[in-house]
């Protein structure tokens, strides 16, 4: 997907479509996307990286739940915008463009073709992560909005 | 082919260049992309192709495959240095000829094997989508925890399915 203007629109409507309204928490948050989703959404540091590795977070779409593996960071807003620009992958349902020649940032040494098929998972495209850093901008601001106390989002980032 | 690539012996396996521990590590890592090349297949048939589909196939590409040379292939017995055997597996898979040849000129970079180690992990953990927010290249270090840890969730979803199948000549369990 290309088109500049769906990606900028996508994001508002992708947040309207979660019902969570102008401000929520971090775990309302994780719960409507789990409520959206139908399964569980895992999220996990890994101590054995660091943003000095040159990767922020991920997320793997498994067959049973969304698992969202971020990097140690001393900066809990750096970690905050590591989450949620995967949680915003998932909300927009990422991973479903059909675009073999799409560049794989985890995995950029195994041929675009090579590597659909041995993981049957198309490529994502810039214009994805463009979307989900968008969206992922939009979720910091709702949830800076809010209450934050007594909530998994300061256990995580706090 | 890519132009003045020169032609490697048929069926010369091993490398004189190579010291024994290099020799066995690119055995391990053309065992490890082999093996998951038939995870692919036995995930897409319900089958893992057999040593005599194979042959028969390198056979119409003018390839010779005896079984006992794929036997220590697939299972990371021995080195092989075959750039047409490659060349015709690979087709027989469906992948880019470098996922299997990438091995055997130049020993593969550690980026690379740890990207193909993902993968397997990956495979294994049932991934079916994902996305990475990233800072650049990947350490294969990074790529080594992640992998770590994709086998460590496998292995606590798969702890009741019993021991992994031995990969014979003809499949598992040497049917």
């Amino acid at each position: 997907m290309t088109d500049t203007v769906k990606v900028a629109t996508r994001a508002p409507e992708a947040l309207q479509e979660l019902e969570l309204g102008d401000s929520f928490s971090f775990d309302e948050l994780v719960s409507a996307v789990e409520h959206r989703r139908g399964r569980p959404l895992r999220i996990v540091e890994l101590a054995d990286l660091s943003d000095r590795d040159g990767i922020c977070a991920l997320w793997f779409g498994t067959d049973a739940e969304d698992l969202v593996v971020h990097t140690r960071s001393v900066s809990a807003l750096h970690r905050q915008q590591f989450v949620l620009h995967e949680l915003a992958h998932i909300i927009l349902d990422h991973g479903h463009d059909d675009d073999l020649d799409g560049a794989d940032q985890l995995l950029p040494d195994i041929a675009p073709a090579t590597r659909r098929r041995l993981l049957r998972r198309q490529d994502l495209v810039t214009a994805d992560e463009i979307a989900a850093e968008s969206l992922a901008d939009h979720l910091a601001a709702a949830i800076r909005g809010s209450v934050m106390h007594e909530s998994k989002y300061l256990e995580i980032f706090g | 082919m890519p132009n003045g690539v020169p032609s490697l012996p048929e069926a010369k396996d091993g490398r004189e260049d190579m010291t024994e521990d290099e020799s066995k590590m690119a055995a391990e890592e053309l065992a490890k992309r082999l093996r998951l090349l038939l995870d692919v297949s036995i995930a897409e048939s319900g089958e893992e192709p057999t040593y005599s589909q194979i042959a028969a196939f390198l056979q119409t590409r003018g390839v010779s495959l005896s079984r006992s040379r794929w036997t220590y292939m697939v299972n990371g017995h021995r080195f092989v240095q075959d750039r047409a055997l490659f060349e015709a597996l690979s087709d027989y898979f469906e992948v880019d000829p470098a996922f299997l040849a990438g091995g055997a000129d130049v020993p593969m970079p550690a980026k690379v094997a740890a990207q193909l180690d993902l993968v397997r992990a990956m495979r294994a953990a049932k991934v079916k989508s994902y996305a990475a927010r990233t800072l650049g290249d990947i350490s294969p270090e990074a790529l080594q925890a992640i992998t770590r840890f994709l086998d460590n969730e496998a292995n606590e979803e798969s702890a009741a399915r019993g021991p992994r199948t031995v990969i014979t000549a003809d499949g598992p369990g040497g049917k």
